[in-house]
């Protein structure tokens, strides 16, 4: 992106002496496009969120690409999530994107719709791909991303905590009520400051299960509208009252001081959540002496608990990039080479492609995962179209707005048509 | 009067119990607010050596055991960037900003401040006006502007407004400084034949010292602490500051690791102080020789 001369000239303007070094280096490059051998590389970006660990390990992943591909650069850059949409959509605006990034389900159409991401069909291999994973990754039928992993809703929970004070492992098709049965039977013996289980109400992810759970859906179709009425929305968050209002799960007062999850700070013995965090989870709750164990969400309907295959992230490449095939290259090599996925391991979760299942290194509490997939994968069902970009802020609008519940100062009525006028005025703002 | 007269000893007066009471319960009570101000900084001292898990789920400042794997992570640096990198960038940024403010900033002040030109005064409101205008409603603009230049993923971004006297807060904070001086002194040097330029370097400068200090002290740390700028315009791991490195240990996922964090917050926090510390005694010196009677 740099191999423009005319920029270079106006650049070299602007900076005076500084221009005369980025002259020379542009002369030393020549101007007969991307040579793309070892000494004038072909350099592309790749960007992803994460923390230090993942940085570390996705270096060395790009570094093997690298020495494999000796014309291509790679340069690397990463922030955790919030602020890696915050440094990215400020960047939206000069379509300066990294030619590779990750992507979240929740952002693709925002970036897909405004023509930011390059069709990837034929581009970049797709034939390895586990069964379903790729219908997640289109949008409007045509592809722009691939999957890296993929994950679905489940109950994490303290398998020790439930044993020891005499509740049965959730088998698949439970009630909301007998989950709600359990908290009650749990929270009293956990003790003062520690509770059975978490309100769910909170996360629009978990209605909309419920909606699935009745064959309705939480967006339209088309993204457009809230696919519900404000009496079942009612209805939902009146699902954990009962628990709320007798201290069975933990008050707002409390949970808004967490930095970190309920299971992690020996609070909470489950909660409702994505079963690729689980592993996560896993050491700091072992640490603490406990053990986690996945299964089923809760379900109106033993036949159908609404869950879905869900890609956890994806990768992308920039419609701007100049390098499309150096790009498409780096995507196939993290997703399909043994040795890239050996480095990787489970990180970023369990891999979406066969190659990557068969190579990659599974700890116990990862095979918890996939175990627990497998005992669910005659749930799954088609996947709801990827969400309207204002599905961020709606989300964010839904846990304040039933806040506002819990601490009383509204009832469930006006919250819920307080949230019917933000949700519409977020999705009509974007059309 | 005799060179030897003894230096003049006054008197210490006996203060009275009450007046001594008053003064213990005045320290007591100053040593406890005390004690609140510094808790927090205590905090991240005692968690760098404590367990991640010890973090999450011990208050108590006291660690149940006391481990050393934050600082050698630490020392490792990141993602294969060694971690004198780091503070090289995070240095090589302040440093420039430092530079770039003290030129920029007392020129700019001495043009508007003692300089008779036409439209001086609108000028100097606009500068001041530009005070008003948040960081954030320029960020997309002045990405864009960077981005057409080419110059995004270098640090020409971060620290180019600093040389071109962007920054209105210290702009105004030189011209205050400048008017307390007394223009006995311009007007004494241009008797002696001396230029703008004479007047300005061999006169103005050595006496705005504080406001340089001070300048130099609150850039520096800005810059230092700065997120959002090189979040915006860095992408590459070789040129992240601190800060970057700081944040990067945050998981919104899975669990932070605020052991790591609080081990590097520490040391991060070195050379700032040291700065401090540095400048600090240039203040004060500079406070008690530039004493001019007019």
């Amino acid at each position: 992106m740099i191999r423009d001369p005319y920029r270079l000239r106006r650049r070299s303007l602007l900076t005076g002496a500084a221009a005369a070094a980025t002259l020379a280096a542009a002369a030393a490059c020549g101007d007969d496009g991307p040579a793309g051998t070892a000494d004038d590389p072909i350099e592309i970006s790749f960007e992803w969120w994460g923390d230090e660990n993942r940085a570390g390990i996705t270096k060395e992943a790009v570094d093997l690409f690298m020495s494999k591909n000796e014309g291509i650069k790679v340069q690397t850059n990463f922030a955790d999530f919030p602020t890696y949409w915050e440094g990215l959509t400020g960047r939206m605006a000069s379509r300066d994107l990294p030619d590779v990034f990750q992507m979240d389900y929740s952002r693709l159409r925002q970036f897909g719709s405004s023509g930011m991401l390059l069709p990837l069909e034929g581009v970049v291999k797709t034939d390895d791909f586990r069964e379903g994973f790729l219908d997640t990754a289109k949008l409007d039928g045509q592809l722009v991303a691939v999957p890296i992993a993929g994950n679905t809703l489940g109950l994490i929970y303290r398998a020790d905590l439930f044993d020891a004070h005499g509740v049965a492992a959730p088998a698949p098709g439970y009630s909301w009520d007998e989950y709600g049965a359990d908290i009650t039977t749990l929270t009293p013996q956990m003790g003062e400051g520690k509770w059975g289980g978490g309100d769910w109400c909170g996360q629009y992810h978990f209605m909309e299960l419920w909606l699935r759970q009745q064959g309705g859906s939480f967006y339209t179709e088309d993204g457009k509208a809230l696919n519900f009425e404000a009496a079942q929305l009612v209805e939902w968050w009146g699902t954990s009252a009962g628990l709320y209002e007798a201290g069975m799960v933990p008050p707002v007062e409390t949970t808004i001081e967490w930095v970190e999850g309920g299971l992690v700070q020996d609070k909470l013995a489950s909660e409702i959540g994505w079963d690729n965090f689980m592993p996560s989870f896993a050491p700091p709750v072992e640490e603490l002496g406990g053990t986690l164990a996945l299964a089923a969400p809760p379900s109106l309907d033993p036949s159908n608990l609404g869950l879905y295959l869900k890609p956890s992230m994806q990768l992308v490449i920039s419609g701007a990039t100049e390098q499309a095939e150096a790009a498409a290259k780096l995507v196939d090599f993290l997703l399909g080479d043994p040795e890239a996925i050996a480095i990787l391991g489970t990180n970023r979760g369990v891999p979406a492609t066969n190659t990557g299942l068969e190579n990659v290194e599974i700890d116990a509490n990862t095979q918890g995962v996939l175990d627990y997939e497998e005992s669910v994968a005659q749930y799954l069902t088609t996947p709801p179209p990827a969400p309207p970009s204002a599905t961020g802020a709606i989300e964010v609008k839904f846990g304040e707005i039933y806040q506002q519940v819990q601490y009383g100062e509204m009832s469930a009525q006006e919250a819920a048509d307080l949230f019917f006028t933000e949700a519409e005025t977020l999705l009509a703002a974007e059309q | 009067m005799s060179a030897t007269a003894a230096p003049r000893v006054i008197p210490r007066r006996k203060r009275t119990p009450a007046e001594r009471v008053k003064s213990l319960v005045w320290h007591v009570a100053l040593l406890a607010v005390l004690v609140v101000v510094l808790y927090p900084a205590f905090w991240v001292l005692t968690a760098s050596v404590k367990e991640n898990s010890d973090i999450l789920t011990n208050i108590s400042p006291i660690p149940t055991s006391i481990t050393w794997d934050n600082f050698t992570a630490a020392f490792d640096g990141m993602a294969g960037v060694p971690l004198w990198r780091f503070f090289w960038n995070s240095f090589v940024i302040a440093a420039l900003s430092v530079v770039g403010i003290v030129v920029s900033c007392s020129i700019t002040a001495y043009a508007l401040g003692r300089l008779e030109f036409p439209g001086r005064k609108a000028m100097f409101a606009v500068v001041i006006a530009t005070l008003l205008l948040p960081g954030q409603v320029m960020l997309i603009p002045q990405y864009l502007i960077f981005s057409e230049m080419d110059v995004v993923n270098t640090i020409f971004p971060l620290v180019i407004g600093k040389f071109l006297g962007l920054d209105a807060f210290f702009v105004f904070m030189y011209v205050q400084f400048l008017r307390g001086i007394p223009r006995e002194l311009d007007q004494a040097a241009t008797i002696d034949g001396a230029g703008h330029f004479r007047i300005f370097f061999s006169i103005m400068l050595p006496l705005l010292r504080p406001a340089i200090v001070t300048s130099s002290i609150f850039t520096f740390i800005w810059s230092w602490n700065d997120f959002m700028g090189p979040l915006i315009y860095l992408h590459e791991i070789e040129k992240f500051p601190l800060p970057r490195l700081l944040q990067s240990y945050n998981n919104t996922e899975g669990v932070s690791n605020y052991g790591g964090m609080m081990a590097m917050t520490l040391l991060s926090l070195i050379p700032v102080v040291l700065f401090f510390l540095v400048f600090q005694k240039f203040l004060i010196k500079g406070i008690a020789t530039s004493g001019v009677k007019g």
